[in-house]
């Protein structure tokens, strides 16, 4: 349906970014295990094993996330993630209507302008909003004892709410993000693309 | 009762062995492992002493009455008896609160409820001759030494007699109990060893095991996985290691006294008032390596989770008793039944006493505690409506620094009341005919009135029976460290801590409102998502038969 001459294959996603993002997947994976276990909703590990490696996992994940805003920051990838609202609505249009219709995305990839004006909206509240209240949230849980001696909080409750409420927004964004990447150019192309960097796109 | 004396005696053959295979242990654990801090034995103290008191001329004597041992003793002991009047043993009662609390006076359980009036209680009595208020708290020849000091284990303490011990061959139902020899049981006599701390402590309540859940005749000779402190195959600790003595005062705790002060390691035992133990003395505070474990310590008692479950060994705990049952007779005649609980043949019915449950490896409940229970009185005027009533609750909760959570045996009585005062009645249980006795008689207004007189409480003759809760700290009978309590015994919906709502807990306790969210946002997600992939499906498949088609209708012209 398209001549092959008017695309071409680019780079999209940098090795160190298909790094951050598949190591988070795995230790998200692995905290959303450990930590709904810990909240009771079913046995895997152990109470206890879920404790020890939910606590190791999100002291590595912490240490993940500020290289992960290091790297946005200083390579000027945030501007991938400055938001706008200018094609929201074609976006949404797309995937509600268009999409069945057989139209295209509304959203022309290019390396420098990779997310849509949707996702833009999505990661920012992910990566700067969701994930660090989670982070520390988790470190608040982690040093309740030490906060509690100190006569900072008298009550874990407050943060264990909070917590539980980031990873259900979190688990929700996971089962969202996994349909999202069927919308490629063909079902495969978008977990292609986070494996190997390239992604073809149109000129 | 009957099960129970010859489970006694059987054990006293098997002490005398087990000594002797203690002594070698130790001595064998000293000559390999030579200082090596394990080996604290109780016997060793006895072998230690400086004076072997079977060569006293005082001691080597025909006595026919046990004070005039009482009085042997004090011409060498002189300040032994001034001293153990003062304490705990000897009162049966405490100030506190400006009232005096006590078996001897105002307080009461839910099993034979007051001692007072009832002579047969006082069988355990450090004393001679407890019969009624007339008994002299004052006379030294009154206190019994040789209750606790006994070392052949032959001593033993009669119900009908106030505490004196069987002066003469006495017929106890089948049982023939031998008259004492108080020259050899006053020749035999050293540091109290765990069956002189047991016969009173485990027994108390009618029986082995009834009352404490974690204190039962199985302590003499425990294995490693029921005391890992008692057991002679490792610590092998007395009583004492734990309960210190100083001039006949014995730490532990009771009316007016916290059973532990501090959660420091040695917190200087010689300045603290009273010398209790906890865990925490010898233990610390942090000892788990763990800090996941460790951070429990601020909240959660070391029992709660070393102690999993009460009344491990092979015997019984009492769990319930309705007395409201009690009284009833075959063909005029008293009788009783028998049941299986937890494989352990026990009473389930008397008609001196109702009807009781029993059990064996029970889960504890589990409640705040520093160290005190605040004890109801006889005189309390408790609120019907309120049932069932909490006799001796712990108190604490989250916000107090000092308290634990803490396991408990939860001992449900259903016992008589006074329906016009709303006061606990105490019962008449033990006498003769003509004294109200309800084990002679069978008639509750007759008993209660008998019992209310002898307890200097009124009584409106108006009664009915409530049901109460009686609280039994659990302490002894740590198990070992690889028997602890799983972590999803609390951490789960289903947790042992059901009841202790005033904190969160992590994998019991969740927000509701978080929980729909997480319901709505996850599996309303993946319900979206399943939606609109199947749309996108069904429109993509029209799509193409569309296209099929649009090309066939090409092909045709």
């Amino acid at each position: 349906m398209s001549n092959k001459s008017n695309s071409k294959i680019v780079v999209l996603f940098k090795r160190f970014e298909r790094f951050w993002h598949w190591a988070q997947a795995l230790m998200i994976l692995l905290l959303l295990l450990t930590g709904l276990e810990m909240h009771g909703l079913f046995e895997l590990f152990g109470f206890g094993s879920a404790v020890e490696t939910h606590n190791l996992i999100g002291f590595v994940w912490t240490g993940l996330v500020v290289l992960i805003y290091t790297w946005i920051l200083t390579t000027g990838e945030w501007q991938q993630y400055f938001p706008t609202l200018k094609g929201v609505e074609g976006t949404l249009r797309f995937y509600l209507y268009g999409v069945f219709k057989g139209e295209k995305h509304p959203h022309h990839m290019t390396p420098d302008d990779k997310f849509n004006p949707l996702q833009r909206l999505g990661y920012i509240a992910i990566l700067f909003g969701l994930l660090p209240l989670q982070v520390i949230s988790g470190f608040a849980f982690y040093f309740f004892p030490d906060l509690r001696a100190a006569g900072v909080i008298g009550h874990v409750d407050l943060i264990a709410i909070l917590h539980t409420f980031n990873a259900y927004a979190l688990l929700s964004f996971v089962v969202i993000h996994l349909y999202m990447i069927t919308f490629g150019e063909k079902l495969s192309s978008h977990i292609k693309a986070m494996i190997t960097g390239k992604e073809k796109i149109e000129e | 009762m009957q099960a129970n004396r010859e489970v006694g005696f059987a054990m006293k053959g098997k002490t005398i062995t087990i000594t002797i295979t203690i002594l070698l242990l130790s001595w064998i654990n000293a000559v390999l492992a030579t200082g090596s801090e394990k080996t604290q034995q109780q016997d060793l103290s006895r072998a230690n002493m400086t004076a072997d008191h079977s060569k006293f001329e005082q001691l080597d004597q025909e006595f026919d009455y046990a004070p005039d041992v009482t009085e042997a003793c004090l011409e060498c002991h002189t300040e032994a008896a001034k001293q153990v009047h003062k304490t705990f043993h000897w009162k049966w009662a405490a100030k506190v609160d400006g009232k005096m609390v006590g078996k001897g006076k105002n307080g009461f359980n839910n099993y034979c409820v007051a001692a007072r009036g009832n002579e047969s209680c006082t069988q355990c009595h450090t004393g001679y001759g407890w019969r009624n208020d007339d008994f002299d708290q004052e006379a030294e020849e009154n206190v019994d030494c040789l209750v606790c000091h006994d070392g052949t284990g032959t001593y033993k303490k009669s119900a009908a007699m106030s505490g004196h011990p069987y002066y003469e061959d006495t017929k106890l139902g089948d049982f023939l109990q031998p008259a004492v020899d108080l020259r050899a049981v006053a020749q035999s006599v050293g540091a109290p060893k765990r069956e002189n701390c047991l016969a009173c402590h485990a027994n108390g309540g009618g029986g082995n095991g009834v009352k404490h859940g974690d204190t039962d005749m199985s302590l003499v000779d425990p294995v490693h996985s029921l005391d890992v402190h008692m057991s002679p195959e490792k610590l092998n600790f007395s009583c004492q290691t734990c309960h210190k003595t100083s001039g006949h005062e014995i730490a532990g705790r009771y009316n007016g006294k916290k059973a532990f002060i501090d959660h420091k390691k040695d917190m200087g035992r010689i300045e603290r008032d009273g010398k209790n133990v906890s865990c925490e003395s010898c233990h610390g505070e942090k000892p788990h390596e763990i800090r996941e474990i460790d951070n429990h310590t601020s909240k959660v008692a070391c029992t709660s989770c070393h102690i999993p479950e009460m009344a491990r060994g092979p015997y019984l705990t009492k769990l319930t008793w309705d007395w409201s049952t009690a009284t009833k007779l075959k063909n005029g005649k008293p009788y009783s039944e028998e049941k299986l609980f937890d494989g352990v043949e026990a009473h389930s019915y008397m008609s001196k006493k109702g009807t009781f449950t029993w059990g064996r490896n029970v889960t504890p409940e589990y409640r705040w505690y520093k160290g005190e229970l605040k004890q109801k009185t006889l005189q309390t005027v408790i609120n019907p409506d309120s049932a069932p009533i909490d006799i001796n609750p712990p108190t604490g909760d989250y916000n107090d620094p000092d308290a634990r959570i803490w396991p408990f045996k939860v001992h449900r009585g259903k016992q008589p009341y006074d329906t016009e005062f709303n006061r606990i009645l105490p019962i008449k249980l033990y006498g003769k005919k003509g004294t109200g006795a309800l084990w002679t008689e069978y008639d509750w207004a007759k008993a209660l009135a008998a019992g209310a007189k002898l307890n200097e409480v009124e009584f409106s003759g108006q009664f009915d029976f409530i049901e109460t809760n009686g609280f039994w700290p659990i302490k002894h009978m740590v198990a070992p460290a690889e028997d602890a309590v799983d972590c999803n015994a609390c951490h789960s919906r289903d947790s042992r801590l059901t009841g202790l709502n005033d904190f969160y807990l992590i994998g019991r306790d969740s927000n509701f409102w978080v929980e729909l969210f997480g319901l709505l946002a996850v599996v309303g997600g993946l319900l979206g998502i399943m939606g609109h992939g199947a749309l996108r499906y069904i429109t993509a498949l029209r799509r193409k038969k569309l296209q099929a088609k649009q090309v066939q209708g090409g092909d045709h012209e």
